[in-house]
């Protein structure tokens, strides 16, 4: 069957992460990427792409992500598929608080739009019902607030931790 | 919130300066965080100011305000998003020459069939505030300006009740003091090229009419009058303006002096500044008393009746299908009620019509089966004193939560 044949044959990219780790992947499913798309189309196949930005867990993870979203040989993805990937996105994203925050930013040096919206609105869904401290805590955010200034800026606004 | 991406393989860190460096970090890029924060309702956003710096200074720039409340705008038109309605209902009993007394609620309502009551806004130093009765000049999604309206001392405000926050804005210009100011008319609304939300004033001073117009904007925090020149035509008495297109309409006439009478409707453009002049539909040109005003609904300027006065009642319901094009209005409706139509008060999502009777209570009105629903806002009665007189007022007007005002 000439499908299968095309699939087989289907060009590979080599991406190299921060850390040294190599990964093949299908040229059709990196191109989700839109900075690793504009690699290719320059011309960058040839050797390996470098990713010095995420380390190996992370774009192993990616790479997950890119062959799950990476465009359907035949056509147009059904109302089934959509579904299916809706479900698949959920629990891609149903991490620990660190890799949500590292798969965001390997969301966002890469340009994988889809990606960056179901990371921020996980990300946002966290933080929505969160004390003050906690945000610091999951963001590794230092308060360069002196406590007086603090105590100020919290007295204004009273009304927003009732 | 500086970006660290220095520390790429290579560079040797002791185990010290790896933790330092982890604790110090803001690990993700201003554009993200930013992606992060404009997804979360106001309240949080208030509140996580106090996280560090960086981010109060980020939810307060007025960049980030924008784009949150764009980002709100653009999702208020899904039909799954429930749309919220800002509710005013206020009395004012007078006993005699003396004696008054007053009671107002603002709350929010829902935009379904219920009308139900979400939350009881508290206006900030409510007592002293509403001593006397403001106007409100008009709302821009939740943002509600005020203008206590009379020319000899005139006082505006600006709240947002999302963010429990409200400003008085400087006295204008022209004042009965420095130009005779005898009668003024407001429009409120916003222009998205600068991400400004202006009040317009149109002060008539002099004997022939004349118009001076000023302008706030909440951006430079003053009034300035305007370069264009002024419209020569009269705003109708006691006529409300309404913001759609980006800009203020007000129904108006040709003034005494001119030969022909001809009824107009004049807009102002809040982005270039400039006045415009739109049709009335053909059969209402020449009428000598237009008792109708402007209103908008499903974001088309439509004529709706305003019956404040003792002539011949309006009821029909006039929409202009193409903003501008005097050919596009089109009748829409009769209001037929058997209490006497008084005026429109909104329209609703569900396509019901909020108007207020002769009585002054406040109904729904279905216009296809020509159903007329109690919203339960009955006249208190006052028996105390046969001669006591009662005004009430209403206004509604769709809802939004926002961060104007955070940094005013």
């Amino acid at each position: 069957m000439s499908s299968t044949l095309c699939c087989s044959f289907a060009k590979n990219v080599t991406l190299r992460s921060s850390d040294g780790q190599t990964f093949e992947v299908e040229e059709a499913a990196a191109q989700v990427s839109q900075t690793i798309k504009r690699m290719i189309e320059d011309g960058c196949t040839g050797s390996v792409i470098p990713v010095p930005n995420l380390t190996g867990p992370v774009l192993a993870l990616v790479i997950e992500y890119f062959k799950k979203h990476s465009p359907p040989s035949d056509g147009c993805p059904t109302a089934l598929l959509e579904m299916e990937i809706k479900d698949w996105d959920a629990k891609f994203v149903a991490v620990d608080n660190d890799t949500l925050l590292d798969l965001t930013l390997a969301a966002h040096y890469l340009e994988i739009q889809g990606l960056l919206d179901l990371t921020c609105h996980r990300v946002a869904d966290i933080l929505n019902d969160n004390s003050v401290e906690k945000i610091r805590e999951i963001f590794h955010i230092k308060n360069d607030f002196t406590p007086e200034e603090e105590a100020e800026e919290r007295s204004k606004i009273q009304w927003a931790f009732e | 919130m500086e970006e660290d991406l220095s520390n790429e393989a290579g560079v040797e860190m002791d185990e010290e300066e790896e933790e330092e460096a982890k604790e110090m970090l803001a690990p993700l890029p201003n554009e993200v965080v930013v992606e992060i924060l404009i997804r979360l309702p106001v309240k949080s956003l208030v509140r996580f100011r106090c996280v560090c710096k960086d981010w109060c200074s980020l939810i307060s720039s007025n960049a980030f305000i924008a784009a949150h409340t764009n980002r709100a705008l653009s999702r208020s038109g899904d039909n799954n998003t429930s749309s919220r309605l800002l509710f005013r209902y206020g009395q004012v009993i007078f006993f005699n020459i003396l004696g008054h007394r007053q009671f107002e609620h603002f709350s929010l309502r829902s935009d379904d069939g219920s009308f139900g009551n979400l939350i009881r806004l508290k206006y900030p130093h409510q007592g002293a505030f509403f001593d006397v009765y403001y106007n409100i000049v008009g709302s821009w999604n939740g943002l509600i300006c005020f203008a206590f309206d009379h020319p000899a001392h005139s006082a505006y405000r600006l709240w947002n009740p999302s963010i429990h926050r409200a400003l008085s804005l400087p006295e204008p210009n022209f004042t009965v003091s420095s130009h005779g100011i005898y009668k003024h008319f407001h429009g409120f609304g916003h222009d998205p090229s600068t991400n400004d939300v202006k009040l317009v004033r149109l002060a008539y001073h002099g004997l022939h009419f004349k118009v001076l117009v000023e302008i706030y904007t909440l951006n430079t925090g003053c009034w300035r009058p305007i370069a264009a020149p002024a419209p020569s035509y009269i705003v109708n008495e006691r006529c409300l303006s309404v913001f759609v297109n980006g800009a203020s309409h007000w129904v108006a006439h040709t003034p005494p002096h001119e030969h022909t009478f001809r009824n107009v409707i004049v807009a102002f453009d809040m982005g270039d500044e400039v006045f415009r002049e739109i049709e009335v539909p053909n059969c209402f040109v020449g009428k000598l008393y237009l008792n109708m005003t402007v209103a908008v609904r499903d974001g088309l300027l439509c004529l709706v009746p305003f019956n404040e006065h003792e002539q011949e009642q309006s009821f029909s319901i006039w929409i202009m299908k193409e903003y501008g094009i005097g050919e596009s209005w089109t009748k829409l409706f009769n209001i037929d009620i058997s209490q006497g139509l008084k005026r429109v008060v909104a329209f609703r999502k569900n396509g019901e019509v909020v108007v207020t009777d002769r009585n002054g209570e406040l109904l729904s009105y279905e216009p296809n089966i020509q159903q007329v629903t109690q919203l339960g806002f009955r006249k208190y009665s006052y028996s105390g004193n046969k001669n006591g007189f009662v005004e009430r007022w209403f206004f509604l007007d769709k809802y939004l939560e926002s961060l104007v005002l955070l940094n005013a």
